[in-house]
């Protein structure tokens, strides 16, 4: 069995909304706070009117860790796996899939790749210096 | 450090008045089923084994046991009610704690609680998973909805990931070497060795050893990882005046609090809720950290700990990699006993944070055996637990003395 995670429905809208030029994320339509894990609820002022925008994606490295064993057949193949927590200058955290191996401090943007399953993996790339200031 | 109480708008805000006193409650009769690595039973088989085991041990009869209270992670289809009709009890009070790690210290409070406003006369308190081939995998990858969508997909690591993370940042910031987690589970294992049931108590760990074993994560290497288990252990919580009358060794319940989503805007996890209770946790209880017998902390990673040692006050915020170097962990070595059982990287995971409220009570029972600690007469316990997503939501902690006999 491959990835038995079940996706919630705004697990899967993220996916649906997801785009190669931008990264896309859950908006509150009334406070205009950014938040992820996507909800169904704005963690700020709960009201549930939420859409999709495109945020800065720019962000720092918190922390990075390869990951030397997994439960999942799949990444065991792909083992070390390159895991981060990133904070993006929009205000949210994001686990991400470290494909640039930035170190902690580093800058870096967030990228929403197509993933198996019809998912997305979020995942870091690099960025060009005279981009990197916030 | 960036730290500080950086505050937004979903921050925990203060709390003021703290909780009552829990006067007129004691805490009789701590067991344990036996851990194993793998089970072919049921959670309900280990959850019933532990009532039996309440039962033998207090004398008390199953029917007059008018309130129950679980935590499991394996429970499921069933729930605390299914029980009910599982082990033949009538009940007038029914609790069911879904809180991890901290399920042990809150099911105390909330079953203090149903004592003192008389809801019921005695509780049993238990916490109880089994363990099969699959079953940790299937707990992790459906954990929670942030965690199936935006921790599983990543690396299928289960609470390694997000642990490795918090513990490199954790040295980072503060300058924790490998070494330093090490002494607390070279300590635990320590403690093991003396504890009969443990899970590895018959298995020797030594500095060396600790780091030369496999990376898993990150910093994180084998002994750094907690083992899930199968297993159970549990106890009853009753009125002073009934475990008097019973001629039962008891403790009594100094004080006790929770916070649970504390410090959400830290960007890695370096501190949990117990920062916002301790300073009135000491103050209600009368004494200070230098007055803890022993202390049982919430160990699914050796950086918990530390969190723990720093929110409870046993040293400064980003300290207690020096704390553990001066301090000797061991039940036995004149420091600051640490979970004095072996813990759960000694002994396994299972029962919800339920094993370090089990074994202050043998120690303030003075009925630990080989790894008592001498003249036990206060000792805290501390919970923590449910990684949502990148950090673990729930801190709970309770100050527990020994009961006059």
């Amino acid at each position: 069995m491959n990835t038995p995670a079940r996706h919630s429905d705004p697990g899967r809208a993220l996916a649906q909304a997801a785009r190669a030029d931008a990264l896309v994320l859950q908006q509150c339509r009334h406070c205009h706070t950014v938040q992820y894990p996507p909800r169904e609820i704005c963690v700020n002022c709960l009201s549930d009117e939420l859409h999709w925008k495109p945020v800065d994606n720019r962000g720092t490295v918190l922390a990075g860790s390869d990951l030397h064993h997994s439960l999942e057949p799949d990444y065991r193949q792909q083992l070390p796996w390159k895991l981060a927590a990133v904070q993006l200058d929009c205000g949210v955290r994001v686990l991400v899939h470290n494909r640039a191996a930035g170190a902690a401090g580093d800058r870096v943007r967030v990228l929403a790749q197509p993933h198996r399953q019809g998912n997305t993996l979020l995942v870091t790339a690099a960025i060009d210096e005279q981009e990197a200031s916030p | 450090m960036s730290q500080d109480n950086t505050s937004s708008s979903h921050h925990c805000a203060p709390r003021d008045p703290a909780p009552g006193s829990y006067d007129g409650v004691a805490l009789i009769a701590p067991v344990t089923v036996p851990y194993t690595r793998f089970s072919d039973q049921s959670a309900a088989w280990f959850i019933g084994r532990a009532l039996a085991g309440l039962v033998r041990q207090s004398g008390i009869q199953k029917q007059h046991i008018d309130g129950l209270c679980v935590s499991s992670f394996t429970l499921a289809p069933d729930s605390v009610v299914s029980l009910t009709e599982h082990f033949g009890l009538c009940t007038r009070w029914l609790e069911q704690i879904p809180l991890g790690g901290a399920s042990g210290v809150i099911g105390l409070r909330r079953a203090a609680r149903a004592i003192q406003c008389g809801d019921a006369d005695i509780v049993a308190c238990i916490g109880g998973d089994t363990c099969r081939a699959q079953s940790f995998k299937a707990t992790v990858a459906n954990f929670s909805t942030f965690s199936s969508d935006a921790v599983y997909p990543y690396g299928a690591a289960g609470p390694n990931g997000p642990f490795s993370l918090i513990t490199q940042k954790y040295m980072d910031t503060y300058g924790a070497e490998r070494r330093d987690f090490g002494r607390i589970c070279v300590a635990q294992r320590h403690n093991a060795n003396h504890t009969p049931g443990a899970l590895l108590g018959d298995k020797k760990l030594d500095m060396d050893d600790y780091l030369q074993a496999r990376p898993i994560a990150g910093p994180l290497h084998l002994y750094d990882c907690v083992m899930p288990c199968a297993g159970a252990d549990g106890f009853l919580v009753t009125s002073v005046e009934r475990a008097r009358a019973l001629q039962l060794p008891y403790a009594t319940v100094l004080a006790a609090d929770e916070r649970h989503n504390a410090f959400s805007a830290d960007p890695v996890q370096l501190r949990g809720g117990w920062q916002l209770f301790r300073d009135s946790l000491y103050q209600r209880a009368g004494i200070g950290p230098a007055d803890i017998d022993l202390l049982q902390t919430y160990d699914d990673y050796p950086v918990i700990c530390m969190l723990q040692l720093e929110g409870l006050g046993f040293c400064a915020q980003g300290a207690a990699a020096a704390f553990v170097r001066d301090t000797a962990l061991t039940f036995d070595g004149g420091g600051l006993p640490h979970n004095t059982n072996g813990g759960q990287l000694s002994g396994g995971q299972a029962g919800c944070g339920y094993l370090g409220v089990v074994e202050t009570l043998r120690q303030l029972n003075r009925s630990a055996g080989d790894h008592q600690v001498p003249q036990a007469a206060i000792g805290m316990v501390s919970g923590y637990g449910m990684v949502n997503y990148d950090r673990g939501l729930c801190a709970a902690a309770a100050i527990l003395a020994r009961g006059e006999r």
